[in-house]
């Protein structure tokens, strides 16, 4: 009974490039989540659904900061400029996850 | 000389003149080559207001002291020249193997001017160069005239050609070498086609000597081992291609779709890095001395060839509403065959489509209507119907019909595919751009978006004019060095430095590096100025000033240009017109 009442919110989890692979070719995922759920709550979850190397890829364990050029956009906007990984998350927001990518031509 | 060769070739058309000049040692220390000896030359020697098309405009080919050597990257060169396009100054870079081979056969340059009298094809054997007759290849697409070129001159030898397009002047005409690779914006086709300069055939022997083998092995090493360990020019960009971009910049809400009136692009998926490795791609290609290796071979199951590259992907599906990847890759491998750029080109029939959509036109040309798509593009190069005014590029054919404001271009260059409302800093870079909406005179998508080196607030304008006139002054130093600007996620100036010493002898700081690139900036400001150009220049369609973006990662933004234009000239120290103040350009020597 407590524990319905603690799943208070889905996100939406969408990954690209080389992360696929490692979800084992998914490309989105919904994730339930507590209430208060802050981004490092999200990717502690992510195993659960897509084995351990995205979020392996992502996080560094020795530090527990993200990995550098790794990028995490809530609803657009990279967490690096909001409060990272303890950004907040709240009901029906799309985090896109994004290894190191470049070009332009 | 070390790194150079010391000599360019000049050849002049209309008599049929050809000779060999030292290369000058002063425009060498001071300018380098490729882009900086380009725009030296031409701002001495081109008239005001030459007719870009006219046997008075002059094209350059050039190298720089690095192409040729094994240094990462080593294998691209330019071409320079008064753009039809946008009557700026123009320099349009490539990839590939014919810069490389320009050097091995003893040139820096080829400087080319006049007019032929009827098609030729100038071919570079070693010292031998010869003008010869192009009749059996004018006409034909650049794969055959590729094929037919080297059947005639060398099997090894490397041709940069133009296509039908270019034949007919098509002002989007690019110039293709090695079959897939484009010096692609500012119709510097057009004007090898008014020239009757059907291709520039190169064979070479010798090598590039280097002054001091032992440093430059340790910089050659260093660096590969910097490439090597950045996730950038390791990973990402080898594994998915330029393209890997698609998704990334859709989802931050400034992927150009339908002519820029939105930011997000519903089937961006389809049409992505992602999607590309899963379908058409059969294999990597890279350029000369190249570690990295973006380039994509691919197959689709009527044709093969190269790409599509991130901007391409773009052009031809979101900006023109099309989400079928087959009908992309087509219109790609079509504007390697005709020589056409794809950016203007893709974003010209875009722009015709929100013109036709607002009834402007006759003929009903729709978003999403991919058969429509490879029509065009065919029809501009071949300037059939109403391809020959969509020729003209999409500032032209807009205003033509009463709404420039449609025209999504900068000084007459469409723009490429990102929204300038989703990151300030790369908005100010295609307003204060030499030559025009583009993307590569400073990649500010690389610290707003990439995060490298480092992440920045994409929505500021603070501090953006002072990333913008360095990234310009660092790519402009890279352009005449030449080395490819994929280097620079993983390199800084000192690992440029050193190469340019060990290379030449000669002293480089880093701090050289940068007043150089800032030098050649300057000249290419100069020869603007005196073509007429000015503050009023320096600007965006009004879309991205006054219009917010409906929805998406970018949503509710509009440019602030005014205040970060005025940052700009400061840092620059050009006065509120932009001018170049005369204490800079005494401090650069270029007064």
């Amino acid at each position: 009974m407590s524990r319905g009442l603690n799943v208070a919110i889905t996100v939406k989890v969408k990954l690209f490039a080389t992360f696929r692979e490692m979800a084992g070719g998914k490309h989105e995922v919904n994730v339930k989540l507590p209430k208060e759920a802050t981004i490092i709550d999200l990717i502690e979850e992510l195993p659960k659904t897509l084995g351990e190397e995205v979020k392996d890829a992502l996080l560094d364990f020795k530090t527990g900061d993200l990995k550098p050029l790794n990028k995490i956009l809530v609803n657009g906007c990279n967490v690096e400029l909001l409060q990272k990984l303890r950004t907040p998350l709240k009901d029906g927001d799309v985090v896109a996850l994004f290894p190191p990518v470049g070009g332009g031509q | 000389m070390n790194g150079w060769m010391g000599k360019i070739v000049r050849v002049n058309l209309s008599t049929s003149k050809i000779f060999h000049q030292k290369l000058d040692e002063n425009i060498a220390k001071n300018f380098v080559g490729g882009r900086g000896l380009g725009v030296k030359v031409l701002y001495n020697e081109l008239k005001p207001k030459t007719n870009p098309l006219s046997p008075e405009n002059k094209i350059i080919f050039a190298t720089g002291p690095v192409t040729g050597t094994k240094a990462p990257t080593s294998g691209r060169y330019c071409v320079v020249s008064k753009s039809p396009l946008t009557g700026t100054i123009f320099d349009s870079h490539s990839g590939g193997f014919w810069g490389p081979e320009l050097k091995f056969a003893g040139y820096d340059a080829i400087i080319i001017e006049g007019r032929a009298e009827a098609p030729v094809y100038i071919w570079i054997n070693n010292e031998t160069v010869e003008i010869r007759d192009a009749s059996e290849v004018w006409g034909q697409d650049t794969h055959i005239t590729t094929e037919k070129l080297m059947k005639e001159t060398d099997s090894n030898a490397k041709v940069a050609c133009i296509g039908p397009a270019g034949e007919r002047q098509v002002l989007l005409a690019a110039i293709i070498n090695d079959k897939h690779r484009a010096a692609g914006r500012g119709g510097l086709g057009a004007v090898m086609g008014s020239k009757n300069l059907k291709a520039v055939v190169v064979r070479g022997t010798s090598r590039v000597d280097v002054a001091d083998e032992e440093e430059f092995s340790e910089i050659l090493d260093e660096s590969l081992m910097v490439i090597r360990k950045n996730p950038i020019t390791d990973k990402s960009l080898p594994t998915l291609g330029t393209a890997v971009l698609v998704n990334l910049v859709n989802e931050h809400g400034m992927y150009p779709t339908r002519n820029f009136q939105e930011g997000v692009f519903e089937d961006a998926e389809g049409i992505s890095g992602e999607k590309i490795t899963e379908t058409i791609l059969v294999g990597r290609r890279a350029c000369y001395a190249c570690p990295i290796a973006c380039g994509r071979v691919t197959k689709t199951s009527e044709k093969e060839g190269e790409g599509p590259e991130y901007e391409t992907a773009w052009a031809f599906s979101a900006q023109c509403g099309i989400n079928d990847l087959m009908s992309v890759t087509h219109a790609n491998y079509l504007c390697n065959e005709l020589g056409l750029d794809t950016i203007s080109t893709g974003n010209t029939i875009g722009c015709a489509m929100e013109m036709s959509q607002n009834g402007f036109l006759k003929e009903k040309i729709e978003f999403g209507d991919a058969n429509k798509l490879v029509e065009l593009v065919e029809k501009i190069a071949l300037k059939e119907g109403i391809g020959k005014e969509l020729a003209e590029g999409s500032k032209r054919f807009a205003e033509k019909y009463g709404c420039p404001e449609l025209a999504m271009q900068v000084k007459g260059l469409e723009i490429p595919a990102y929204d300038p409302r989703g990151a300030q800093g790369h908005a100010l870079a295609y307003a204060t751009s030499n030559r025009g909406g583009c993307h590569l005179r400073a990649y500010l998508i690389g610290p707003e978006i990439l995060g490298t080196p480092a992440l920045v607030d994409r929505f500021k304008p603070d501090g953006k004019a002072d990333l913008v006139v360095n990234f310009q002054n660092l790519f402009a130093a890279l352009d005449s060095m030449i080395l490819c600007v994929f280097t620079s996620f993983a390199l800084n100036p000192n690992h440029y430095a050193k190469f340019l010493r060990t290379i030449t002898g000669l002293t480089f700081t880093d701090e050289d590096l940068m007043k150089i690139g800032e030098r050649v900036w300057n000249l290419e400001r100069l020869f603007n100025i005196r073509e007429g150009f000015g503050r009023r220049d320096d600007t965006l369609p009004p879309r991205f000033l006054k219009t917010p973006l409906p929805e998406g990662g970018s949503r509710g933004r509009t440019v602030f240009l005014d205040k970060m234009l005025k940052e700009y000239y400061d840092l620059r120290r050009w006065d509120s017109e932009g001018v170049p103040l005369k204490s800079k350009l005494r401090e650069l020597g270029i007064s």
